[in-house]
């Protein structure tokens, strides 16, 4: 896994004899343990929103999204790269002037004059199947927190089975997430809400994280509002339901 | 006549159990003699016995998990059926605790239950009602121990029994806590195919062997997720095989004078072609369907062909399907060995392991004709091995001096002679178990048993490959390449080099002339 393409200004570029090296995967050598590693994972994380709004507020964090569909992954690639061009400008002191022609309300779209802190550099995005494959894009006990935003709900009970969250998938997201990090589940459908709560209510790898200390937890207020999903469900009015759980430590011997 | 082969051996300290179709018979170690039989009515396709060899566990195409006493007493012997529950899915693999007390079965949506040994009584129909559905109509719901994502190919129990080794087709190795099957100790990365056979040796329990379509066993130090070597197989076992299988199907070669040759087809290229085009950006409802399909498709078409000069299939050297069938180890002397043995293929393998972890040279006992099972047993100077063989499809060698008839031998029994295995003379049990024991078989059940069938449908179609690949069709990344390598996008969206796709260019230019014009403007 070459982490310097998603994160060149962490990972320098790896030279050919680094790539020969990798290939010979029998650990006969120590391997360089890399400096940063992702935390935070948005499993489908659709257009990006969440991870652009937490990008700026985690600046030292690496996040990664994964999405199925590969137009929307490369539409999350190119706003991070637009995102990132734009900050260095910023950060160089490159002012753009804002057009006369706008509106008020169209104001609020342009650019932010000040710089985010991270540049955007912290944030990437893959295009993967996560239910299969998780295990290959992070190590044991890597995430400190994973998000599953607005999940399909896959309706039909034939199709339950391919619901993010299940018994069995679990054991897969609390391999990758390390005791005491969190997975942040919400949705507008109800019946949705009711299976993820009892999946993790039922799994004796995670907790339920009170409603107190979620109000206390800046990211949830962006899991709420900050991707293209969660605005749309309030544009419709609906209800949005959230289930956060806390990975506990495993059994012992 | 041909007969069935014996798809599953056991050895036992008086007896052997084989289990050909959906006979199981228990044969005297001393004479060969048949002592007892059972019919399982339904093709067995999973079994284990207990540690001491008192109860059998079979599953059968009937989905009935059934559990059969063992009462071995020379004259008094009996197999009789001790319990029979219903399966919700037909079982792939069967594995029992050496305390004998629970029962563990994949099946192919990828999930591990167990079950106990004795059902518990609300699993046995208690109202009247249900007298007219006897013999457990009922599914009984095991409890869940883990899954996979995809079909889980092999699984094992590490030998203190603490950790479920399992495998899938999606390359996955992963290692669970027992009986917390939800703890996921490690995840074993590294195979570049489907796995399809694990082993952790006793002499070594800290090592794992695995295989599958790799051409290379893999060893690994499964506790870390360690590769520690790979071990190459495919040269040295290329020139045994004696089906090819491909990705649409597969032919046995070649073809037997006398037209009794019979090839079959898969129906399942067009059915997954179809489930993948329509599902490419559905996760896992490829996976879902082709589980779905496989029970109309994997039956297949039987025909029996003219004896037609050879037809070679032609498929380039990349399409071969190679599946390691089973692997497991034994020690003769102060020398520990690793054994394994592969699909459609008529050599039984082994190679000396070594404590520092190297291994010596491949070497092999050819049998004329592919292996379809094989048992370790205890005996002197060193541990034997018996072996079936499927002898419905013939060797390529010419049988000038091959004293074996069409009628040949389905059992053969290896013994070391100094340090080598070499193929002995049949012992009673053997001579037993290549006359009197043998089973009649019709053309219809010899295709029903699916010898050969995961050589055509565990290897993935080029539709799977692009999807696991990331959408992006590259004909490099189809080869064989590392799990890992194949996740990253193959169209980086990060290059700053120039794309070339229509829409690319446009973007790019957008994005240019923004540039440009804040530049200019500034």
């Amino acid at each position: 896994m070459d982490w310097s393409i998603h994160y060149p200004a962490y990972f320098p570029q790896r030279s050919e004899s680094q790539d020969d090296l990798a290939r010979d995967d029998t650990m006969t050598e120590d391997k360089a343990v890399p400096l940063k590693r992702v935390e935070f994972a948005d499993i489908g994380c659709g257009f990006g929103g969440l991870l652009i709004a937490l990008a700026p507020m985690f600046p030292d964090t690496l996040m990664l999204g994964m999405e199925i569909r590969t137009s929307v992954t490369q539409y999350v690639a190119d706003k991070i790269a637009a995102l990132r061009i734009q900050h260095e400008q910023l950060a160089a002191g490159i002012n753009m002037p804002l057009p006369a022609h706008l509106k008020p309300e169209e104001l609020s779209l342009i650019p932010p004059k000040e710089p985010a802190p991270g540049g955007y550099h912290n944030v990437s995005v893959i295009r993967g199947n996560a239910m299969k494959f998780l295990p290959n894009f992070f190590e044991k006990g890597q995430l400190s927190k994973l998000f599953f935003l607005f999940p399909d709900p896959h309706f039909k009970a034939r199709k339950h089975k391919a619901r993010i969250i299940s018994q069995t998938l679990l054991a897969e997201y609390a391999y990758v997430l390390r005791p005491g990090g969190i997975i942040y589940t919400i949705t507008d459908v109800k019946d949705l809400y009711e299976w993820m709560k009892k999946h993790l209510d039922e799994s004796p790898l995670f907790e339920k994280i009170p409603e107190d200390e979620l109000e206390n937890d800046p990211v949830v207020e962006q899991v709420r509002t900050a991707t293209e999903e969660g605005k749309k469900v309030e544009r419709n009015n609906g209800n949005k339901w959230l289930a956060c759980y806390r990975r506990l430590e495993g059994p012992s011997r | 006549m041909p007969y069935l082969p014996y798809n599953f051996l056991f050895s036992g300290p008086e007896c052997t159990i084989v289990i050909s179709g959906s006979l199981i018979q228990a044969l005297s170690n001393s004479e060969g003699k048949v002592l007892a039989s059972a019919d399982s009515t339904s093709i067995v396709r999973a079994a284990a016995v207990t540690s001491d060899f008192c109860h059998l566990i079979t599953a059968g195409d009937d989905k009935q998990l059934k559990v059969w006493n063992l009462i071995i007493q020379n004259e008094t012997s009996r197999i009789t059926e001790e319990s029979s529950r219903e399966l919700p899915k037909k079982s792939l693999e069967i594995h029992v605790t050496s305390d004998g007390q629970t029962i563990l079965s994949s099946d192919k949506f990828g999930d591990i239950y167990s079950y106990p040994m004795r059902p518990a009584l609300d699993e046995v129909p208690q109202s009247e009602n249900d007298t007219a559905q006897e013999g457990g109509k009922h599914p009984i719901s095991g409890h869940l121990l883990l899954g996979h994502a995809s079909i889980v190919t092999s699984f094992i129990l590490t030998p203190d029994e603490n950790f479920v080794i399992s495998g899938d087709r999606d390359e996955h190795i992963r290692v669970s806590w027992y009986p917390q099957g939800y703890n996921i100790e490690r995840f074993c990365l590294g195979h570049r195919k489907y796995i399809s056979a694990l082993h952790v040796p006793s002499f070594q329990p800290s090592i794992l062997i695995s295989g599958g379509g790799d051409h290379e066993l893999c060893i690994w130090d499964w506790k870390s997720g360690r590769l520690l070597h790979r071990y190459p197989v495919y040269e040295v076992a290329e020139p045994f095989i004696k089906v090819r299988g491909g990705r649409r199907g597969f032919r046995r070669i070649p073809r037997r004078p006398d037209g009794e040759g019979l090839s079959r087809k898969s129906k399942r290229g067009k059915a997954k072609r179809k489930a993948a085009e329509s599902a490419a950006e559905t996760p896992n409802d490829d996976d879902i369907e082709m589980a779905e399909e496989q029970d109309g498709s994997t039956s297949g078409v039987v025909e029996h062909e003219d004896p037609t000069p050879l037809e070679q299939p032609e498929q380039d050297p990349t399409e071969i399907s190679f599946v390691i069938s089973k692997i497991n180890s034994l020690s003769y002397g102060s020398s520990n060995f690793i054994v394994f043995t592969a699909v459609g293929i008529s050599a039984f393998f082994y190679f000396q392991i070594h404590a520092d972890g190297n291994c010596s040279a491949l070497r092999l006992v050819d049998l004329v004709y592919p292996v379809v099972d094989f048992n370790i047993c205890q005996s002197s100077p060193g541990p034997s091995i018996l072996i079936s063989v499927d002898h419905s499809v013939k060797g390529t060698h010419s049988t000038a001096t091959d004293s074996v008839t069409t009628d040949g031998r389905w059992v053969y029994l290896l013994a070391w002679n100094g340090a080598e295995l070499e193929v002995q003379p049949d012992s009673p049990l053997c001579n037993g178990l290549n006359t009197t024991a043998r089973v009649d078989a019709t053309a219809d059940t010899l295709t029903k048993l699916e010898l050969y069938v995961s050589l055509s449908n565990l290897p993935k179609s080029r539709e799977e490959l692009v999807e696991d690949s990331g959408g992006a069709v590259d004909s490099d990344s189809l080869g064989a390449s590392a799990a890992s390598e194949r996740t990253t996008p193959i169209t980086d969206p990060f290059a700053t080099q120039k794309e070339h796709t229509i829409k690319a260019k446009g973007r790019n230019r957008v994005r240019d002339k923004l540039l440009q014009n804040q530049q200019s403007d500034s």
